[in-house]
């Protein structure tokens, strides 16, 4: 029988064996989510969401157990997202593997779903990582603006303003690419 | 509404996720029927809330999961890292080392004539009690002298410069700070004289100005100076 979250924390900090593997069962789907959106790479997003899930089972002590434990676990995440973004950047430049841009699509509207899902993951590749991370919160995390603004340790404002400039701009890429609505 | 309303409006719809908002929707495309500018903005975001009900969330490999429990149950505790030791302070250690064993010595060597005779304190001394008087203070001396050496040669060069230095000055036979202090020996004198000559400046300033009471007195037969004036070194 699944425990809710609350419980689960508790079976955690109590040192449940089972816990963290029921934990892991939860909420990998998510973590792996936004670490494929933010890396853009399977391989790496494994990596990622595997030493974020380690990290926040570490961390349970601290987790405060009135909160909701999806943006937290988010939060993480994002962190170490981050944190790897960074240390991509980092590498040196012989070590990078280069991905050619796509170039424009000239077909004049694209209605196949798939197609559509692709256009909107390729256009956000080509955003800001901070633009990218509020979108992915928002609209594939389902986050609230105050629990986006919790999870990465940002205003709410600041959160809106980048997610409304990444609509703009994967918007404005989407037509670029000939997508119509 | 308004043009500047259109692109607060849309995101207001976008906002609303799934939820339907047909007056807010109706309202931005009658707006947009009516102005080509923002009919170009109506066209973008429709186009972008088409790719976002395309959007699927992504999902791990098959095993992932399995695989990020297996490697959870083998992983090992966490070690508690400990911060690096960093390399020992050396010339502070070294200074306050020298220091300490300077203020040993010189109280030892400025109460040391008061011991004499006191058979129960000088029983508590790791020195022999002395046989005579002459080689005992010689014995005494020599012994500070190689320990004070050796612990100084150990922590730093300068400092054993320094307790050396002091050692040198403070062997000259001295008097207790309480009592008037006596005229000075001729051969004491002779002896700050050839030092004097030979330019030996055993203190530094600061040395001199903590220790400088150990020294002997340099006004020798001249008047002696108000208590208020700093005696000299050498």
């Amino acid at each position: 029988m699944l425990r809710d979250d609350v419980a689960l924390v508790e079976a955690l900090r109590a040192g449940d064996p089972l816990a963290p593997a029921e934990l892991v069962e939860r909420f990998h789907g998510v973590v792996f989510g936004l670490c494929l959106r933010m890396m853009g790479h399977r391989h790496d997003a494994e990596d990622v969401a595997q030493e974020s899930l380690v990290r926040a089972l570490r961390g349970i002590g601290g987790f405060d157990g009135s909160r909701p434990l999806r943006p937290w676990l988010l939060g993480i995440a994002a962190n170490r997202c981050r944190t790897a973004l960074g240390r991509r950047s980092r590498r040196p430049a012989s070590a990078t593997v280069e991905v050619a841009a796509d170039p424009v699509d000239p077909r004049p509207g694209l209605d196949d779903p798939d197609d559509l899902a692709g256009e909107l993951s390729r256009a956000l590749d080509r955003l800001r990582p901070e633009y990218r991370l509020v979108f992915a919160l928002y609209h594939e995390q389902s986050l609230l603006y105050d629990e986006i603004a919790q999870a990465i340790g940002r205003p709410v404002g600041t959160v809106k303003t980048w997610l409304h400039r990444a609509r703009a701009e994967l918007a404005d890429e989407l037509t670029r690419r000939g997508v119509t609505g | 509404m308004t043009c500047r309303d259109t692109e607060r409006l849309w995101n207001e719809l976008l906002d609303a996720r799934d939820e339907p908002r047909p007056g807010l929707e109706a309202s931005l495309e009658a707006h947009a029927s009516a102005c080509p500018s923002c009919a170009e903005v109506a066209a973008r975001y429709r186009a972008l809330r088409l790719a976002l009900a395309a959007w699927s969330p992504a999902t791990p490999s098959p095993g992932f999961a399995a695989g990020l429990i297996r490697a959870l149950e083998v992983e090992p505790e966490p070690v508690a890292i400990l911060p690096l030791r960093r390399s020992p302070r050396i010339p502070r250690a070294a200074w306050l080392a020298a220091a300490a064993t300077l203020v040993a010595s010189a109280i030892a060597l400025v109460t040391f004539p008061s011991r004499r005779g006191n058979e129960s304190r000088l029983a508590d001394s790791p020195t022999p009690p002395p046989a005579a008087e002459g080689p005992d203070l010689s014995d005494a001396l020599a012994a500070a002298t190689a320990a004070t050496l050796e612990l100084a040669r150990d922590a730093s060069a300068p400092a054993g410069r320094l307790g050396r230095d002091v050692l040198a000055s403070a062997a000259l036979p001295t008097a207790s700070p309480m009592a008037p202090a006596p005229a000075p020996a001729a051969d004491v004198l002779r002896s700050l004289g050839d030092r004097v000559e030979a330019g030996v400046r055993p203190l530094s300033g600061p040395a001199r100005h903590a220790f400088g009471f150990l020294l002997p007195p340099l006004d020798g037969d001249a008047p002696q100076a108000p208590p208020a004036t700093p005696r000299s070194g050498v």
